[in-house]
């Protein structure tokens, strides 16, 4: 929300000022100033409201190197003071995660899609879907006591962040969808919605913001892969076949491609009787052929993934949803089969591991989206959804919220 | 005075130019020598002489096939420069004369020149893939080469298209070059024709038949050949085109999914031939890739002709030292 150039220089400055106390904390007036070419007033001001709205810790943690100096006090952020909310939609479930300003995990939960909320045809409407859960979650909110800065909802399918649209989603099976806009003014909360594959990526470049500062950048070129069963509550599946999708990491930054549609899963074994995105997989799963279905699948899956790998050259592959649950086969089919496809040792020798937020990895993802962006410097461009709030929105909330 | 040096070292052929006031010199070309010692005097003397001719070098660039890593090794053996595979750090090349030039893959270089110049001009997001005797490409986002972690994204003639497929000089089964590269093609052509009777199997059984009788190799058959005299009447051609062309499209259809770029530029020695190439591409990839991403990227044929890797180091040269 930036109008004009002082207050998107404005917005740009604490911007600076948050990402520097993020990274070096604790870290003092002085010291910012000088990192970043800022006047001492200028950042002396934008501490000022900082501290007031208490976003920041200020201490007496070390004594000036300057002999008779004043001790300088250091700076950092102040827990507990606000927070976001991550939601993972499904079309029968959902999955929750409260995060702090710091990325430290307050709280998750995980519930159901409300019955009425679902059509005969167990497609929801994610509108009503929302909803349904936004009175769940809205109790889990109220159990933290903190103000909510925004809410990061993952969806399977095509979605065009920046104008919080969903294109496409087969699994609610809607076409393009103005998503956040409405939910947004219902629920008067800055609300941003991403692809479920990519809400994984940003939490994993979210730990690297939080990583200790090595020269290993593991987070910094990846590969996220999502594979969703769609089941129901029951356990029988949804869909004929299960929806994977993928999350592209390069230079630090989750890459969208032309139209938002990069990272998109399409077998190159698919043909035109293919239910779904795989090409081996047929129809008719009975409890019996589960099994080698699953093998199938997985096999499937990885010799595609490969083309990624080798092309991508990415630093590793992370993977969450089902996939979770079919970790050692995974692991055998990899070892036993895959040698081989991939393109030369540097590559093939990449780690393959869970995303570091487990079975809540798109629920996380989802908050770490609307909190790495906070931490970005403004931008106007194509890449800054509507309604994302910078932190002079987040000022001006928590002063509203003391009054 | 800012002066580039920008050098493309191929299998047949060293081409280079001099980039100077944001102009081009002519590319200019001369015949790869046979052994490695001789390619580096070779390069030696490149560099040498156009400084004679134009003054000091600010940075020189070598484009080489095979993988390049990020401290300018080529990683084990590039198919046209065999015996040079993990030199010492410091780069293949280590140090031309009082040089030390900046080392980096062919196929990316040439993806630059294209984005910046050529096909994709003024494309932040562009894929290139060149297609000659093997395969190469290279990957620009966001304007820039990427290059992954391990220095080697954007190799796309050893992705695995065809698990379990032909074996591969490159340790693995099924990598697209061994079916769409010019040498794949003939590759094809050769097994295809013990199964199908037309004019280029016969053409090929002779040509079989006087190698074994003088012990030479089928030198007039090549894939711009089959294109230029047999395709599309011939049934076999028409075949290793269909087999070609298939295994071609894979490789698209993974990039346009993953990346979704907003161009895809097709480019080198076989695609002289681009027509058919591109006309059954173009049918073969809804099989492949997600419509949606496709018809946002744009397939085109490359326009710089032979000199993009000579004027994409030249490039590279000035955007990583200006």
């Amino acid at each position: 929300m930036i109008r004009g150039n002082q207050s998107f220089q404005k917005a740009a400055n604490i911007a600076l000022v948050m990402r520097e106390i993020r990274h070096r904390s604790p870290i003092s007036r002085t010291e910012i100033s000088q990192v970043l070419g800022l006047t001492k007033s200028t950042v002396s001001t934008i501490v000022a409201d900082l501290l007031e709205v208490g976003l920041l810790n200020e201490s007496n943690l070390v004594p000036s190197e300057t002999k008779g100096g004043r001790p300088r006090m250091k700076l950092e952020l102040k827990k507990e003071t606000a927070c976001i909310v991550g939601v993972e939609l499904d079309p029968s479930r959902y999955k929750s995660v409260i995060i702090d300003i710091d990325g430290t995990e307050i709280s998750r939960s995980t519930g159901t899609i409300r019955e009425d909320r679902r059509s005969k045809s167990w497609h929801p409407d994610p509108v009503s879907a929302f909803d349904s859960v936004f009175q769940e979650i809205r109790q889990q909110v109220e159990s933290v006591h903190l103000p909510v800065i925004g809410i990061g909802v993952g969806i399977p399918g095509y979605i065009e962040p920046v104008k919080g649209r969903i294109l496409r989603s087969t699994a609610f099976d809607v076409e393009n969808m103005d998503y956040t806009r409405p939910l947004s003014e219902k629920y008067e909360l800055p609300i941003l919605v991403e692809n479920d594959a990519n809400c994984i990526a940003w939490g994993e470049i979210a730990a690297e913001e939080s990583s200790d500062g090595s020269p290993e950048k593991p987070y910094e070129n990846l590969i996220t892969v999502l594979l969703q069963m769609h089941r129901d509550l029951q356990g029988r599946h949804l869909q004929s076949s299960p929806g994977i999708g993928c999350g592209i990491v390069m230079d630090g930054m989750v890459r969208y491609g032309e139209n938002f549609a990069a990272g998109e899963f399409h077998s190159y074994r698919w043909h035109t009787e293919s239910p779904g995105q795989l090409g081996s997989v047929h129809g008719g799963r009975e409890a019996e052929d589960e099994s080698r279905f699953i093998e199938e699948m997985l096999e499937e899956l990885f010799q595609n993934l490969s083309l990624g790998v080798s092309l991508l050259s990415p630093a590793r592959v992370v993977y969450a949803g089902d996939l979770l649950e079919y970790e050692g086969q995974m692991k055998r089919i990899l070892s036993e089969r895959m040698a081989g496809s991939f393109i030369n040792p540097e590559v093939s020798g990449i780690p393959i591991d869970a995303a570091r937020f487990g079975e809540s990895a798109v629920a996380a993802g989802a908050a770490f989206m609307l909190l790495e962006r906070l931490f970005l410097l403004p931008e106007v461009g194509r890449t800054r959804p509507e309604g994302m709030p910078t932190w002079n929105d987040v000022i001006s909330k928590l002063r509203a919220e003391t009054k | 005075m800012s002066r580039y040096l920008g050098i493309d070292l191929g299998g047949s052929t060293i081409k280079w130019t001099v980039l100077e006031n944001s102009a081009f010199t002519p590319v200019e070309t001369e015949e790869t020598p046979g052994d490695k010692k001789a390619i580096l005097s070779s390069l030696s003397g490149i560099i040498e002489r156009e400084e004679r001719l134009r003054g000091a070098m600010t940075a020189v660039c070598i484009g080489t096939p095979g993988l390049v890593d990020g401290k300018g090794r080529i990683r084990g053996d590039a198919v046209n420069l065999p015996g040079w595979g993990n030199q010492s750090p410091g780069g293949s090349f280590g140090t031309l004369g009082d040089r030390s030039p900046i080392v980096k893959n062919d196929g990316s270089l040439a993806t630059l020149a294209e984005a910046r110049l050529g096909a994709a001009r003024d494309r932040r997001n562009v894929v290139g893939i060149f297609i000659g005797t093997g395969i190469g490409g290279g990957l620009i986002i966001d304007g820039n080469i990427y290059e992954g972690t391990a220095h080697l994204a954007g190799e796309v003639g050893h992705v695995v298209v065809e698990p379990g497929g032909a074996p591969c000089p490159c340790g693995k089964r099924g990598c697209v070059e061994r079916y769409s590269s010019g040498t794949g093609m003939v590759r094809l052509a050769q097994e295809e024709a013990d199964r199908i009777d037309s004019p280029l199997a016969e053409f090929l059984r002779k040509k079989n038949s006087e190698i074994i009788a003088n012990g030479q190799e089928a030198r007039e058959f090549s894939a711009e050949r089959m294109y230029q005299d047999f395709y599309p009447t011939d049934e076999l051609a028409r075949t290793v085109h269909e087999i070609s062309v298939d295994r071609l499209a894979r490789l698209v259809g993974a990039l346009i999914n993953i990346l979704a770029p907003e161009k895809l530029v097709l480019g080198g020695g076989v695609m002289k031939s681009a027509d058919p190439i591109l006309r059954s591409l173009k049918k073969k990839l809804p099989q492949y890739a997600v419509q949606e991403i496709s018809k946002g990227c744009h397939i085109v044929p490359a326009s710089l002709g032979s000199g993009a890797g000579a004027i994409g180091a030249a490039l590279y040269a000035s955007s990583i030292t200006d």
